[in-house]
């Protein structure tokens, strides 16, 4: 004991200043070094908070800066070009108005490989439609008339508000009662709404002038739909939640 | 009481230290004191650094707490928004497709109307091919001229006559065929 007790008393200021050091070093590897790292994730996520922050209000503001009136007559107009479904009903109806307007006679129209009346979710794309970004709904008519309205059919057929494409035609002359006789492939489209809004913080810019201009060409063609309206249903918004169609009732 | 100093305590601690170690122990004593302060100090900073980090990280999820609700109260615009550009992305490809095929016909009644113009139709690579009944020599060679003049003026391309019979009625039957040259519709 009182070897102990010596040992102590001459050894006191060693086990002092070893007990300090010890002390700073496991302060230094237990309470610094995690504190530091800690620290330097926290100002990493501070700063990616802090660029959120910035996108979210510069988001606010090109969300208040937006007219939503003016955006509804643009979605009106486009989806009366490129319905979010088949919509057979403005094909037909379209058809029915081009052909009075020309004053030309249909005596067919026949839709191939229509599949679901309604749009299939799972349906596989084409190749072609994966390059142009929508469905294709392929279709062929057969039109009667004299040959100058048969050809304003063709002409005006690629040139209104619900966008056809002809992808083949052909003639055939009726030389004693004078009209010509048509069966033209053509193609309407239709690009299903995106089902969901993304991130709150991912980017949103306003259209763009190029974009505008697009819109505003489609709006300046004539829409010869008859009697259906096109786009008055399926333009309403969905607000909640996030993830569901926006354009769907 | 120090080493080296008199005292009155006659049991003196340090005594028995060698001078080695009296070294060492001045400057355990040095690093104790530089190390105690480091990490205080050390410590001190980190501390007052994470309050204030602390702090702004607060106030940032506050904020972006509420930037959110006002962005979610504006859902109907941005949703609106998202789904027009991607069908304009749809339309500017399908208006790039778009081609008017009108100059299919233009171009073949510029040659011969119904019912000298017996048939009409389109094959690969924009090629028309039509059948014209003429009367006489005369009207076929004015229909040359006159694809000559379509080609001069660039309205069609490799014209071919694929066919030419005449009957014993004096009745020429001509087959041709040739490329128009389309433009976009919109």
């Amino acid at each position: 004991m009182r070897l102990i007790r010596r040992i102590i008393r001459l050894y006191q200021s060693f086990i002092i200043s070893g007990a300090i050091i010890l002390f700073c070093l496991i302060a230094f590897f237990v309470g610094i070094i995690p504190g530091f790292n800690k620290i330097s994730s926290m100002v990493k996520i501070v700063y990616e908070q802090t660029k959120t922050v910035q996108q979210l209000e510069e988001k606010i503001n090109i969300l208040n800066a937006l007219d939503e009136t003016l955006l509804e007559s643009y979605a009106t107009a486009a989806i009366s070009a490129v319905p979010a479904d088949k919509s057979l009903g403005t094909i037909f109806s379209t058809i029915d108005g081009l052909t009075s307007q020309e004053g030309v006679a249909v005596s067919g129209i026949s839709l191939s490989s229509i599949g679901s009346v309604a749009t299939e979710a799972a349906k596989k794309l084409s190749q072609e439609e994966q390059k142009i970004g929508v469905n294709i709904v392929p279709f062929s008519i057969i039109v009667a008339g004299p040959i100058e309205q048969v050809r304003n059919v063709v002409e005006k057929a690629v040139k209104i508000r619900r966008l056809f494409r002809i992808r083949n035609f052909d003639l055939s002359f009726d030389n004693k009662s004078g009209t010509t006789k048509s069966t033209i492939q053509m193609d309407a489209y239709y690009a299903p709404n995106p089902k969901n809004l993304g991130k709150i913080s991912d980017v949103l810019k306003p259209l763009s002038d190029d974009e505008i201009q697009v819109i505003n060409k489609i709006s300046a063609l004539p829409l010869v739909t008859k009697s259906v309206p096109i786009g008055t249903d399926s333009s309403q918004i969905q607000t909640e939640p996030r993830s569901l169609d926006p354009f769907s009732p | 009481m120090v080493s080296g100093q008199r005292s009155i305590n006659l049991f003196d601690t340090k005594a028995s230290l060698t001078p080695g170690w009296q070294l060492v122990e001045q400057y355990l004593r040095i690093a104790r004191q530089y190390m105690l302060w480091f990490v205080l100090i050390v410590g001190i900073v980190l501390v007052v650094f994470y309050g204030v980090i602390r702090f702004r990280f607060n106030q940032l999820e506050g904020e972006q707490k509420r930037l959110s609700q006002t962005i979610q109260n504006q859902n109907v615009k941005e949703g609106m928004l998202l789904a027009l550009r991607a069908r304009i992305t749809s339309l500017n490809n399908i208006l790039n497709t778009q081609f008017s095929v009108a100059p299919y016909i233009d171009t073949t009644l510029l040659l011969a109307r119904p019912p000298k113009l017996t048939s009409f139709s389109i094959g690969d690579k924009n090629t028309v091919q039509i059948s014209v009944n003429l009367p006489d020599i005369q009207e076929a060679v004015s229909m040359m001229e006159e694809i000559v003049k379509l080609v001069d003026e660039n309205k069609i391309r490799t014209p071919n006559l694929t066919s030419l019979t005449l009957d014993k009625n004096g009745d020429i039957m001509m087959g041709l065929s040739y490329s128009v040259i389309l433009k976009q519709a919109l």
